[in-house]
């Protein structure tokens, strides 16, 4: 495609999932907000993977992070919702930096490991902070006893007062609460998906891709490859962050179960399975993930860990660049044939023509 | 005192089966470079397998050597069918943790779909027999573990210093393209280094069940942290490091856990994170590891 027609298509699509919510039922308006958070995740997880090389299995923990944070501050300190997610994104990018720091330093998979220790980590910390976190249980929208605003609470009742509480549209938008909910998302995810895309192309995605592909090479050229690892790695963890938040506002409840290993593996999943080295292809699996989710009827979702499992195993062997991948590579073919069929014999090889040559991914070369 | 014994011991009784874990860990690394992170639930599966044996009555000791052999025959064509196709060692190392991932999710869940999610009952290897020991109890059970990994330790030291197969694997490991032009049948040498490693993962599996006096899908999971942690302090290429880096783990986590009050149970994974954080900014290459020099 070519850039004006990508923007065209681009347009087109935000046009119409912009209207959507005006049209489909309530719950099929939180799916899409609950696939927002998961593709903003994925995009943070995605951008460690497919432009740092290397892999994180401790984003669900960050995701956690965020989510916790936004939580307390709002539902305790009363914090705004948008104070709430900033304290949550900077946080979450302090806490990756300082774990990045003696992971990344070493080349080789210690990242894997120490974010694995991470995720599994993160969990019991939260029961171990009980009194903040409400521990197994959790927290909802209720404060905690001499927190918040317990006058108001003791007023109205705790029915009255939770219809009041939460992540509620304001009355000029004449939106309802799901509605306006998906529209701050998509804004969010928006915003989110063109830092990445502008930072990937940067003088630091360039670094990025430059030590991705020869640490040593990139080193000798002048690029401090410490600091670019460790910064992106925050990045990418006050992203997740984000979702985090995007997950607490949705949810109006967090709890230590919905933040475990298996959080930063579906991630993984809908990271890899979309395409990790592009910007879309976290919207693309994280997508693919909620809905089979959804689609799986409940005495079949035992099995659809060993689905995920079969789906990351395939794609390595198969398309390692994902779904995005593949598009790429079918897009190529079908310009070639076309440049082939439009002046026979003497076409010139597509290579040089293509404005966007199909880079492999960290995933596709041996 | 007699408390500060009995906390030791049980720091080493969970450290024992890190160290087995971290060693089938270093076996696959040391062969081909790379890590599993299947390899627990790889153990876990093994583990359930000896318990269909016991079930169907076989003696514990034939039950857990029948689930190690099983255990080198999945490896190793893990191996063949799988890892080959992604390039082998050669191959990209982020394609493989996530294809290892994938048999994680693979093997947990499919575990519980074959024998179910709730626990299942094992008997204790070595018996409920408890020794006198400077005044606590220890049982017998630790006394055997340790045995045990004595006997593996040895083993391995055995083979691969004094065996042709212990050369072969040294030689694939230092290069593979050198060792091939020698004569090494470098596939079949890696298909045995990771039947190798789930043979031991299987023998780590079982012992934790015996350990817990029962089996269940998720029970390795949080020993394959600690494992990899024991990896990491005693170096990544060093079976002897992986053993001590177990045992100094498992020791730490179970001391700080009884006497630092601010960590407590809750936290018992901190004290082994925070010592892999520092050993990474300190002595990245672990205690007995080599270090390494990066080469474009």
């Amino acid at each position: 495609m070519s850039p004006r027609l990508r923007w065209a298509v681009f347009g087109v699509l935000l046009v119409v999932v912009a209207a959507l919510p005006q049209f489909v039922a309530d719950t099929f308006v939180n799916r899409m907000s609950e696939i927002l958070w998961v593709a903003v995740a994925a995009l943070g997880l995605a951008l460690v993977t497919g432009y740092n090389g290397q892999i994180s299995l401790g984003h669900g923990a960050f995701v956690g992070f965020g989510a916790y944070t936004t939580m307390i501050l709002t539902v305790d300190y009363g914090v705004p919702f948008a104070l709430a997610g900033l304290a949550a994104v900077v946080g979450a990018f302090v806490v990756g930096v300082a774990v990045g720091l003696p992971a990344l330093r070493i080349t080789g998979v210690y990242l894997a490991l120490v974010t694995l220790g991470l995720a599994v980590l993160f969990p019991q910390l939260v029961v171990r902070l009980g009194d903040i976190t409400g521990g197994t249980v959790g927290r909802q929208l209720l404060p905690r006893p001499g927190y918040g605003d317990a006058a108001l609470l003791e007023e109205l009742g705790q029915r009255r007062f939770l219809a009041q509480a939460g992540f509620r549209a304001p009355a000029w938008t004449g939106l309802a609460d799901d509605q306006w909910r998906f529209y701050v998302f998509g804004v969010l995810a928006l915003v989110a998906f063109l830092l990445v895309r502008n930072l990937t192309r940067s003088r630091v995605g360039r670094s990025l891709v430059a030590i991705r592909d020869n640490e040593t090479a990139a080193e000798v050229a002048g690029v401090r490859v410490d600091r670019a690892k460790v910064i992106t790695f925050g990045v990418s963890a006050g992203i997740a962050s984000l979702g985090g938040w995007m997950f607490a506002v949705l949810n109006n409840a967090v709890s230590p179960t919905s933040f475990t290993i298996t959080l930063s593996i579906t991630l993984l999943v809908a990271a890899v399975l979309g395409g990790a080295a592009s910007i879309v292809g976290p919207l693309v699996g994280a997508s693919i993930v909620v809905l089979l989710r959804e689609v799986i009827p409940a005495e079949q979702q035992r099995f659809s860990q060993v689905v995920f499992g079969v789906v990351l195993i395939l794609v390595m062997l198969v398309a390692p660049g994902g779904i995005v991948g593949l598009y790429r590579r079918g897009e190529a073919a079908l310009r070639r044939r076309w440049l082939a069929s439009r002046s026979p014999g003497t076409g010139p090889d597509d290579s040089t023509l293509d404005p966007t040559p199909d880079v492999p991914t960290p995933l596709q070369e041996a | 005192m007699q408390l500060f014994v009995q906390r030791v011991f049980d720091g080493l009784q969970a450290g024992v089966i890190y160290a087995i874990l971290a060693l089938a860990i270093v076996v696959i690394f040391r062969a081909s470079g790379l890590l599993n992170f299947a390899q627990g639930e790889l153990a876990m599966f093994t583990t359930f397998i000896a318990w269909t044996f016991l079930d169907a009555g076989v003696p514990w000791w034939a039950a857990t050597i029948l689930a190690a052999v099983v255990g080198f025959g999945i490896g190793a064509l893990l191996y063949r069918l799988l890892i080959v196709r992604l390039g082998g060692p050669a191959g990209n190392p982020l394609a493989i943790v996530i294809v290892t991932i994938g048999l994680f999710l693979i093997l947990n869940d499919g575990a519980g779909i074959i024998w179910g999610a709730n626990p299942a009952k094992v008997p204790r290897v070595f018996g409920d027999g408890r020794v006198e020991v400077l005044g606590a109890g220890i049982s017998v059970q630790v006394l055997g573990l340790l045995g045990v990994l004595a006997l593996l330790v040895i083993g391995f030291g055995l083979l691969f210093q004094r065996t042709k197969l212990g050369l072969a694997l040294r030689a694939v490991t230092s290069n593979q393209e050198s060792a091939g032009l020698a004569g090494v049948k470098v596939m079949t040498t890696l298909m045995i280094g990771w039947g190798l490693a789930s043979a031991i993962g299987a023998l780590a599996g079982t012992f934790t069940a015996s350990q817990n006096a029962s089996v269940d899908t998720n029970m390795m999971q949080v020993a394959l942290i600690y494992a990899f942690a024991a990896a990491t302090l005693g170096g990544f290429d060093s079976p002897l490091g992986a053993v001590v880096g177990g045992l100094i783990i498992g020791l730490v986590s179970e001391l700080v856990v009884g006497y630092v009050d601010v960590i407590g149970p809750d936290l018992r994974l901190l004290p082994g994170f925070v010592l892999v954080l520092v050993v990474l900014l300190v002595r990245p290459q672990g205690l007995f590891g080599s270090a390494q020099v990066a080469r474009a």
